[in-house]
């Protein structure tokens, strides 16, 4: 009997492998935003916030830099850019656990216990490899639908990897949850990747027998012996992921955190401004904030915010970090945002538009400028309407429990 | 008899493949060809799919896939 034939007696046992199976989701979960993720985080956070701020402060000093120019740095790029970098820790962790699953040959287990489940709803085991992927980051699931033989599995896959909420939204949940929900944390945050869970296979359902329509592909695949990942692999595939997230925390960011700066800092005129509810973010945040009243959110900052997280998710905190500060950002949410709206506001966050760089692959992968298009509405409209419900039924419950 | 009726543990012998187009090609590419002996090894915990041993390796497949294939059972000796 080979090692394989051993695990395996386990790993897909009748009675055994559902328990293992959540138990190794569960803990990929718990690892990465339990203490230990958390713990990492915030000594990260820590180290960038004062010593590193406060050290490029002191060298501008020194140089005998303009007032303008401490501001865009660390107001602008330091405060923006770190608010997110800070969450390297919990992403090295998800990757890293991630790719674990998928070089030790598990993944095709997952495949092989999940396919009557996911027949269900109209694909095959073979799609979980993605749709798992797709907590780590939106652009290698959708590349990974690649796999799926059938156009139709592949489309309807796609359609449900952004609200497999992906690693870059969780600075935004971690921001908000740490300063809303400091006692339940993990509870919040779990509940939030359940709903997207439900949003997905919701999306599923309603796709799967109107524009999404099609024969069942058939399912026979390999399952591959049990490996120990070698170090070196492990290393080159998180490496590959990391550096996606370090080149766009050093471009994207810092660009989008500039841009944020200077809006904010300046107004139309082109005048500094001292308050930064005259600038012209202010002006472009105004216009567009009424969308997001009935969802509890209808401010200038969060309107600011979701339209900077087009260009990446990461963007939604660091332009808040740029907005109200990155020390006092908690503070600041904690006031400007009540349980319900900070709730309605995550759930938006969740299910809206993926950033530029997963919807070019979407849009590469749907080989279909009409159904892109389709995704695109049906996204913001799922947000817009999840988060709205959220935020009325809930303020309706509290008025009526509160008298 | 397809592999589908194999008990775990049973080995039966390929016999035909009885589906056309696609799902053959995806069969024969898989290794199941005319006369290799496939071991029916467990079904998945929820029923379906079931995995098999062929040519020494596993594979995966679903029963409404599986039951194209025509085995004969091979007594063990």
């Amino acid at each position: 009997m080979t090692v394989t034939d051993k695990i395996d007696k386990f790993a897909t046992n009748k009675f055994l492998a559902v328990p293992i199976f959540i138990l190794i989701v569960m803990s990929i979960f718990y690892i990465t935003f339990g203490p230990i993720g958390t713990y990492l985080k915030i000594g990260f956070e820590n180290f960038i916030k004062n010593d590193f701020s406060n050290a490029v402060l002191n060298f501008l000093t020194s140089l005998g830099a303009a007032d303008w120019t401490k501001s865009l740095v660390v107001e602008g790029v330091i405060e923006g850019v770190g608010s997110v970098v800070s969450f390297l820790p919990q992403i090295v962790i998800l990757f890293t656990l991630l790719s674990l699953l998928e070089d030790s040959g598990y993944m095709a287990r997952a495949a092989f216990i999940t396919d009557k489940l996911l027949r269900r709803i109209g694909l095959s085991g073979r799609a979980f490899v993605p749709l798992l992927m797709g907590f780590g980051c939106s652009v290698p699931a959708v590349l990974g639908t690649r796999i799926l033989e059938k156009e139709k599995d592949k489309r309807l896959t796609i359609f449900m990897i952004p609200f497999m909420s992906c690693s870059a939204k969780m600075p935004v949940y971690l921001m908000f949850v740490a300063a809303l929900f400091p006692n339940h944390q993990l509870l919040v945050i779990l509940s939030i990747y359940i709903i997207g869970i439900i949003a997905a296979i919701f999306t599923a359902l309603l796709f799967k027998n109107t524009i999404l329509k099609g024969e069942i592909a058939p399912f026979i695949m390999e399952l591959p012996d049990y490996r120990v990942p070698t170090f070196k692999n492990l290393v080159v595939h998180v490496w590959e992921k990391v550096k996606d997230f370090i080149v766009k925390a050093g471009t994207v960011l810092i660009a989008a955190s500039i841009v944020v700066w200077f809006l904010q800092s300046f107004d139309l005129n082109l005048n500094m401004v001292e308050d930064s509810s005259d600038s012209i973010l202010a002006s472009i945040g105004v216009f567009i904030a009424p969308v997001f009243t009935l969802c509890g959110f209808g401010n200038w900052q969060a309107a600011v915010a979701l339209l900077s997280g087009l260009i990446a998710k990461e963007s939604v905190v660091s332009t808040m970090a740029v907005l109200y500060g990155y020390s006092d950002l908690p503070y600041i949410i904690s006031n400007s945002f009540s349980y319900l709206s900070a709730y309605a506001f995550l759930i938006f966050v969740l299910m809206y538009t993926p950033c530029v760089a997963a919807l070019s692959a979407i849009k590469r992968e749907l080989k279909s400028n009409r159904l892109t298009a389709i995704f695109i509405v049906y996204q913001l409209s799922i947000a817009w309407f999840a988060s709205a419900f959220i935020y009325q039924v809930g303020t309706l419950i509290k008025n009526i429990i509160g008298g | 008899m397809t592999i589908v009726d194999l008990k775990p543990g049973q080995t039966g012998i390929v016999m035909e493949i009885r589906c056309k187009g696609e799902l053959r090609r995806r069969i024969i590419d898989m290794g199941i060809t005319r006369g290799v002996r496939v071991m029916l090894k467990r079904t998945a915990p929820f029923g379906d799919p079931i995995q098999i041993n062929v040519r020494g390796y596993e594979l995966s497949i679903r029963k409404s896939d599986a039951e194209n294939i025509e085995i004969e059972i091979l007594e063990r000796k």
